[in-house]
């Protein structure tokens, strides 16, 4: 790949995707948020690595911040910014990334994601003045009704492996990855929900099922677009479940980041019931200017 | 030992003793899932390909490796031998590490020989030789702007396909990646 190609028709629909986004959201009355990019401590998760900056970190999601504002009652937020992940580059992962990220007081992830169905209609409708699109050899309309699949349906159904073997086997990422997702509907969006706990670090258990994670993830056009969950908003389960992560990054001898107090101490003072959502700005912008891979997308690649 | 994170397209790598070239790769990580690196590999021994995925936490084996340029020298019943350009040690190449090369050693050739545990799995010759041919039908004069060939036959009873203006004796040139003809070099 020769270096920085920039591609002018890409930027420009980049800069529209923006700006409907930002429409979306002030209609919809947020407040639009920015939060620090270099942090003291990124998000303590399994398999999630941070870039350092001297001694601190470049952020890997906007995530803790966020929900500290909303601990100081901050209600409906959004932002849109780069976050960095440590060697992941392939065609569908860069290092440096956009990512759209919002939080919604009160809403449980069942809410963000009817929200999510009515940004993703909106973007489509005004940038591409359809709700139908074709991507590689998919045409995929956002408008139909969007496909819906627990975890555990998609595993007993698609694998010869439930997800409890599937994650016992150390199979969940290639099982998915190699047998489920190529199942979806090409025609539809595809939201697989509920996923198992332990792939969820700051996800709420499901009331209902507390090996489960109320938590989902999008996909449209077999990409992984979104992923969101209704949060956890008890501080001392999430510092149980930070310490429990903080072990399995020290036995897989991966650095283990201390725990942001600062986070906890804002659970401890009081989050609301909240649920937010993390949206792929370049995979979004793939879909929509029908590209193959994430430097087709990006404007200076390397 | 490589890990995972050093995987990328040309890196060579061992699996039960085999020396792998990894031909392609991808990065994928499934949304808060442990990453996947998928490979596509050659083996560089019997051309074999497979298609493998590692995980972040696996080692993968680093082989033995090594280049030396070499000089043809003298074939050997069914070996070929060759003399390292430093230290003038003898290494031997069996014909069927050579394959199709062995029609085109021409003796005191610069070569590249690869070792994989000291033993000689590949050789790369020069790019272009110079062979005499020794049988072909008569040149037609003049016709040098057509793409008609015909078969002409080398001194060691290789067959390659040449233009009709070429006549035996004549000096042609090849290239010994296709095995193809380039030019006339010299006329008899």
């Amino acid at each position: 790949m020769s270096n920085a190609l920039i591609r002018r028709d890409n930027l420009i629909l980049r800069s529209q995707l923006l700006k409907l986004v930002r429409d979306f959201f002030y209609l919809n009355d947020f407040t639009e948020v920015c939060t620090p990019i270099i942090v003291k401590t990124p998000a303590l998760e399994d398999h999630i690595d941070a870039v350092r900056c001297n001694n601190h970190y470049l952020r890997t999601s906007p995530e803790l911040h966020m929900k500290r504002l909303l601990s100081a009652d901050c209600k409906r937020i959004f932002q849109i910014g780069s976050c960095f992940r440590n060697g992941e580059k392939g065609r569908l992962h860069n290092p440096e990334f956009s990512m759209l990220e919002w939080y919604v007081a009160g809403f449980n992830y069942m809410d963000i994601l009817n929200q999510t169905k009515e940004l993703v209609r909106y973007v489509c409708s005004n940038l591409l003045n359809n709700q139908k699109f074709t991507y590689g050899e998919q045409t995929i309309n956002v408008g139909e009704e969007w496909e819906q699949l627990t975890v555990e349906n998609a595993f007993t159904t698609f694998t010869d492996k439930t997800v409890g073997e599937a994650m016992k086997n150390n199979q969940f990422e290639e099982l998915l990855t190699d047998e489920i997702e190529p199942e979806f509907s090409p025609d539809r969006a595809t939201v697989l929900i509920d996923f198992p706990i332990e792939l969820g670090a700051l996800a709420r258990a499901s009331k209902s099922n507390s090996k489960l994670a109320e938590r989902w993830e999008l996909y449209i056009g077999g990409l992984e677009i979104a992923n969101a969950y209704s949060e956890l908003i008890d501080h001392e389960e999430q510092l149980r479940r930070f310490i429990n992560t903080a072990e399995l990054r020290k036995k897989n001898n991966r650095e283990v980041y201390p725990i942001d107090e600062d986070f906890i101490r804002a659970l401890k003072y009081g989050l609301p019931e909240c649920a937010g959502c993390a949206l792929g700005v370049d995979r979004f912008l793939m879909i929509l200017s029908n590209r193959a891979s994430i430097d087709e997308v990006i404007s200076f690649y390397d | 030992m490589y890990n995972s994170s050093d995987l990328r397209k040309g890196l060579k790598i061992e699996i039960d003793n085999q020396p792998w070239a990894v031909t392609d790769f991808d990065f994928y990580k499934p949304g808060k899932g442990q990453a996947l690196y998928r490979c596509k590999l050659k083996n560089m021994i019997t051309g074999t390909t497979m298609d493998k995925t590692y995980r972040a936490s696996d080692k993968i084996g680093k082989p033995e490796l090594e280049e030396r340029e070499c000089i043809y020298c003298y074939e050997d019943g069914d070996r070929y031998v060759f003399s390292d350009d430093k230290t003038y040690e003898e290494l031997y190449v069996k014909s069927e590490i050579l394959g199709n090369n062995v029609n085109f050693l021409i003796e005191n050739a610069e070569c590249r020989i690869l070792l994989f545990n000291d033993d000689p799995i590949d050789v790369t010759l020069p790019v272009f030789i110079e062979k005499v041919i020794k049988e072909t039908e008569p040149g037609i004069k003049g016709d040098t702007a057509t793409n008609v060939v015909k078969p002409a036959t080398l001194e060691n009873g290789y067959e390659i396909q040449v233009p009709l203006f070429v006549n035996e004796g004549d000096i042609v040139k090849l290239d010994t990646r296709t095995g193809a003809y380039v030019e006339r070099v010299n006329k008899a």
